[in-house]
């Protein structure tokens, strides 16, 4: 397997270099020629990225998404609209135990009615993707190199397809499907190093510019009576603070946030709180969990995987360390090996 | 001598109805024998067989069996006290009432085998952890179940911290592309069916 995955990545690197060493010897009087494409290459992969976030914003819809990943397939129903630069989505699970996520702009409530329970939630991260793509000089195009592969009709609508090709073996690749009027990602697989499919997820069914109601979903998302709350008091914190760090970084990984997450006591009653470290190379992302070392609990170290999402625990010290990224375990493993704890 | 020989058919007519009437007086005589009331018992069982979809009320067994059978069960010291109390240890209040006790015994072995059958599970799923060390650990931590079903990719590991993760980190670590389908899923990891992939 890790034969035949070197063999791969050397055929790779090899492709990668041979069309470079055809250009340094036939250009040889002028070698910064290459250059003016490599820029080119990255205004094109960050303008097609831009598009892409700002059609995630501009829509209303109403369609049915399905996951398939690992043999599982799940879907939900999503509601989103966009009013006056305000965002809001309803999902509505339609596999598994009942659950309905609203989001406004920051907001997430998660209905669960089996257990009569609301979880409200804050975050910020999504906000950051931008940030990535313009502050960065290219960094998402250092490692990741986009390819156009025609277009294909996806849910009654014409979409591009785009190919997101990781540079190295720390990332997975994307084949990306937007509809071609927008820019709305209606389809999108994760490949392997190999090229394999690892996990795909697509509209079934999408009716763009549909009449969602803002405040209808806000009314939706306020009603809570006869079901037990749950505010979790997210903290933000930094690494630093908490006494992690990690002192090689994973390439093209950059922390973006660092949050103290109170334990829930419904699950899991012996936990106390844990941090959640989140990196991220603009496409990907990895959270480490860390918490106090529970002998009850944590008794193996293991490794698993839900499509693209890969698992690994580690025992660090007097902490368990949960890795969760739709990254390789390769890459998982190599900030697990990475991560340390001050005294 | 050939009355011997024709018997065995003679009782099949006269078991189908096919024998005449003058007939069964002289046929009736035969059944004096030990093999003829064998055959005769054999037959009607076979008539049973063929008649009913269930072999619940079925006659003509062997009557020494079923006399051996009856007279054992009569014999037989029935005490469910004591498969209960090996069963669930320190959580039973001593019986007054047996058809209460009965009640309470018949749910005590369902949730015993479950708990049971659900630790079995986990100890083959998570394989290469010694089932010793492992059973006794997960049996205390029935307030976070972690459920694990086979599929086709390997074993499947639902657990309620890694769906709390999972959200956690679909939430914080959401890029543009990876925003719907973290709202989508609903945990459920697999194990690595080999080591050092």
């Amino acid at each position: 397997m890790f034969y035949k995955k070197f063999s791969l990545l050397a055929l790779y690197l090899c492709a990668l270099a041979a069309p470079d060493l055809v250009a340094s010897q036939t250009l040889s009087p002028n070698p910064t020629a290459a250059a003016p494409s490599a820029v080119q290459d990255a205004k094109s992969l960050n303008d097609w990225l831009r598009r892409m976030h700002e059609a995630s914003k501009n829509q209303a819809y109403i369609g049915t998404y399905v996951v398939s990943s690992g043999g599982q397939i799940q879907s939900a129903k999503i509601w989103h609209v966009c009013e006056g630069g305000q965002q809001a989505e309803r999902v509505e699970a339609l596999t598994g135990a009942a659950r309905s996520t609203f989001r406004h702009n920051e907001k997430t409530v998660t209905f669960l009615p089996d257990q009569k329970l609301v979880r409200h939630e804050k975050r910020e991260a999504l906000n950051s993707f931008p940030e990535i793509v313009q502050s960065a000089d290219h960094r998402i195009s250092d490692f990741y190199k986009l390819k156009l592969e025609g277009t294909e009709r996806i849910a009654g609508v014409e979409a591009d397809v785009a190919l997101l090709l990781p540079k190295d073996a720390m990332r997975f690749g994307y084949r990306v499907w937007t509809e071609q009027k927008k820019g709305l990602v209606v389809k999108l697989q994760t490949l392997d190093i190999d090229g394999r499919v690892l996990e795909q997820a697509a509209f079934s069914e999408l009716l763009m510019d549909a009449p969602v109601k803002m405040d209808k979903l806000l009314q939706m998302m306020g009603k809570v009576e006869g079901m037990r709350v749950e505010q979790p008091t997210l903290v933000k914190t930094t690494a630093s603070a908490e006494g992690w760090y990690l002192p090689a970084s994973v390439a093209g990984f950059k922390p973006i946030s660092c949050y103290k997450r109170p334990a829930v006591a419904s699950a899991s009653s012996a936990a106390d709180d844990s941090v959640q470290w989140v990196f991220s190379d603009g496409l990907a992302s990895v959270s480490l969990f860390l918490e106090s070392y529970d002998r009850q609990r944590h008794n193996k170290e293991s490794g698993m995987s839900m499509g693209a999402t890969h698992t690994l625990t580690r025992h660090i010290g007097n902490y368990w360390l949960t890795a969760m990224g739709e990254v390789p375990m390769a890459t998982l493993k190599q900030f697990a090996n990475g991560l340390a704890h001050k005294k | 001598m050939t009355q011997d020989c024709a018997s065995p058919e003679m009782l099949s007519a006269l078991f189908d109805g096919q024998s005449g009437s003058e007939k069964v007086l002289a046929d009736l005589q035969l059944a004096d024998s030990q093999a003829m009331h064998s055959d005769w018992n054999c037959y009607q069982l076979i008539g049973d067989a063929l008649r009913s979809t269930s072999s619940a009320g079925l006659v003509g067994a062997d009557p020494a069996f079923l006399h051996r059978l009856s007279a054992r069960l009569s014999h037989e010291v029935v005490n469910p006290v004591v498969t209960l109390a090996v069963l669930t240890p320190g959580s039973v209040a001593t019986p007054t009432a047996l058809a209460a006790n009965d009640h309470q015994f018949r749910w005590k072995l369902v949730a015993g085998f479950a708990s049971l059958s659900a630790v079995a599970v986990l100890a083959w799923a998570l394989a290469g952890a010694s089932s010793g060390v492992l059973a006794p650990q997960l049996a205390q931590d029935a307030t976070a179940p972690t459920l694990v079903t086979p599929s086709p990719e390997g074993p499947m590991i639902r657990d309620a911290r890694l769906q709390e993760l999972l959200t956690a980190h679909k939430q914080m670590g959401a890029t543009t592309l990876q925003v719907p389908s973290g709202f989508v899923r609903n945990a459920g990891f697999e194990a690595p069916r080999q080591a050092g992939r």
